[in-house]
């Protein structure tokens, strides 16, 4: 099993705002491809119990994050602290990364360690693009990111 | 755990002659909606389900569309079955041309259909429904003493899903249906590949089903009017006309003859009915009831071993009705892919787009979804009628209520409540289909 930690990306490239985390993670895997272990995962969530177990995960989403000013950064570990300032999935029809968590916990399926790093965005309509400030927050998140590689490095 | 039905009599005295009982937001459906309940002594005054959820207006802003562009935007209407939305509305569109569609473009888009069912109904049984009988308040906690169960179901979504991705090329809102065909057919390798996953899940599925068979299903009733499509060759999905329980039989272009939609004051949904203003049940148990010769036989005699069989008016029962379903797409996936050939196939058919009105009727994973288009002489849409299956159920739900709760009620108001929110889940409900849970108020005077 890789040792590298795994960044997962949510998100809709096609969702204005909503694509911000495959934005970093293609920015982060083309200057940086073997510092990461790269996914853009777009489909159902709960696919990622299989996925991360017993990695050090960390998952980059607009979604998740509470109505805020745009461009927010919220860092949680929510293996430790409350997540309760996370959305959940809005759809029964879809099972979101909060109760991919929550399964993870009820049947010992879990990284090793996870981190999940919000972005507030303010417009998640149909195009291809970030707003200003969501673009603007990209920044500091591949900047905490790779501050992450080298402190464990 | 609350198992309302089998609570005891909380009221040792006579009933209290009014009762208010409000639900919050129901859980485990799809879409927003409340129930105000009035009861007066031991009768059943008044239930109302209201949709609060905004109107989407996907009829309107179809008009001036391209009739190529109706399978793409109508699928957004639902995230869960989405390929239903697709299917009504390009079978409509080649209806509404005269077009001819080859056989193993029907065949690949039955597997496509099969796909959903698959997923939708394991999500449905696994993730929303099994919960109540076994009185947890959702999945999650369900999956604690549960895990194989809720793990099992998951990877049978997860083998739908797949389908649904290799066909139409992506889990949600496909990308690959188009007028006509596909824009891009699969290779039987391709197909090939699916193999493994659809025996495991209908072994999987099987055992589930022997699973959701020993839940305790209240006794409940009901002499509906079962409408479904029916076939003279096959378990419809895609094709064939539209029958009831009770003598009606007609192609779907007479559908509005026979059906309309009602507004109600305290709904954004509309309501379909008969045109005699009766409610209609359409769905699994419409669907097992009317067709069950077309079932494969394994299928057959696994409703036969726990004494299900067409004649089930049960609503709670439709749990395992989804459960055989599940088995039967899977069947009907692998037969489909074994029998595909690749050799000199064309992906779609040309279309010649002319002044016209098209219709048609596919099942959905939660019943008939019926599609109308007219059509000017360059294709664009002049105007849409849309039909889901759950505003079709909206006042089945309601009638089903009432029977429920005249026979429940010397439940205390949460069991009641409870009781409620399972009923309504018997039918899976799309609240955001129906707009184009659960608030409930109880008011017992």
């Amino acid at each position: 099993m890789s040792d590298k930690i795994l960044l997962i990306a949510l998100g809709q490239v096609y969702r204005s705002d909503d694509g911000i985390g495959p934005y970093i993670l293609h920015n982060l895997q083309k200057k940086y491809p073997h510092h990461f272990d790269y996914i853009h995962h777009s489909s159902d969530p709960s696919d990622l119990i299989d996925i991360w177990q017993n990695r050090r995960v960390i998952i980059i989403d607009a979604a998740l994050a509470r109505q805020d000013f745009p461009g927010k950064i919220q860092v949680i570990n929510p293996l430790s602290d409350n997540v309760i300032n996370l959305n959940r999935s809005p759809s029964s029809h879809a099972l979101g990364a909060l109760e991919a968590i929550e399964l993870g916990k009820v049947w010992n399926k879990l990284p090793s360690s996870l981190t999940i790093i919000t972005i507030a965005g303010s417009q998640f309509s149909q195009g291809i693009g970030l707003s200003a400030p969501v673009k603007e927050a990209s920044k500091k998140v591949i900047s905490l990111l790779l501050d992450e590689v080298a402190s464990n490095a | 755990m609350n198992l309302p039905w089998k609570a005891k009599n909380m009221n040792e005295d006579k009933p209290s002659k009014s009762r208010i009982i409000k639900v919050g937001y129901l859980a485990r459906v799809e879409g927003e909606g409340s129930l105000y309940v009035k009861t007066q002594g031991e009768q059943v005054k008044d239930v109302k389900l209201k949709i609060f959820e905004p109107p989407r207006f996907f009829e309107a802003f179809l008009r001036g569309r391209s009739y190529e562009e109706a399978s793409d935007i109508t699928s957004r209407i639902c995230g869960i079955c989405p390929v239903a939305y697709q299917m009504s509305a390009v079978h409509a569109m080649e209806n509404a041309f005269g077009m001819t569609i080859p056989h193993h473009i029907k065949q690949l888009r039955r597997l496509l259909y099969c796909g959903e069912w698959i997923e939708s109904h394991c999500l449905h049984i696994f993730m929303l429904h099994a919960p109540d009988f076994l009185g947890y308040p959702d999945a999650i906690a369900m999956a604690k003493a549960h895990k194989k169960r809720v793990a099992d179901g998951l990877l049978i979504k997860k083998i739908g899903n797949k389908i649904i991705s290799l066909l139409g090329g992506r889990e949600i809102h496909p990308i690959n249906v188009k007028v006509g065909g596909f824009y891009k057919l699969p290779t039987k390798k391709d197909l090939s590949t699916l193999i493994d996953d659809l025996k495991w899940a209908k072994d999987a599925i099987y055992d589930a089903f022997c699973w959701v068979s020993d839940f305790y299903f209240p006794n409940l009733h009901i002499d509906y009017e079962l409408v479904s499509l029916c076939h003279n060759q096959e378990y419809p999905i895609n094709e064939g006309w539209i029958e009831s329980n009770r003598n009606l039989k007609i192609s779907i272009n007479q559908f509005e003859q026979h059906f309309e939609e009602q507004h109600t004051s305290y709904s954004s949904a509309l309501q379909s009915l008969r045109v005699n203003g009766n409610s209609y049940l359409t769905g699994p148990m419409a669907r097992f009831s009317l067709n069950y010769s077309h079932l494969s036989e394994d299928v057959k005699k696994a409703a036969e071993e726990v004494g299900l069989d067409a004649q089930c008016r049960n609503p709670y029962r439709s749990i395992q009705i989804r459960a055989l379903e599940v088995m039967y797409a899977c069947n009907e996936a692998l037969r489909i892919i074994y029998d595909f050939d690749e050799k000199n196939l064309s992906s779609f058919v040309e279309t010649n787009p002319k002044a016209s009105i098209g219709y048609a009727a596919t099942e959905a994973p939660r019943g008939l979804l019926y599609h109308c288009y007219e059509l000017d002489a360059k294709g664009m849409i002049l105007s849409a009628k849309i039909v889901p299956p759950t505003s079709q159920n909206q006042k089945r739900i309601e009638n089903d209520l009432i029977a429920i709760i005249s026979q429940s009620l010397h439940l205390a108001d949460h069991e009641l409540t409870t009781l409620c929110e399972q009923t309504i889940r018997n039918y899976d409900p799309c609240i955001s289909c129906a707009t184009h849970f659960l608030d409930m108020k109880i008011d017992r005077s």
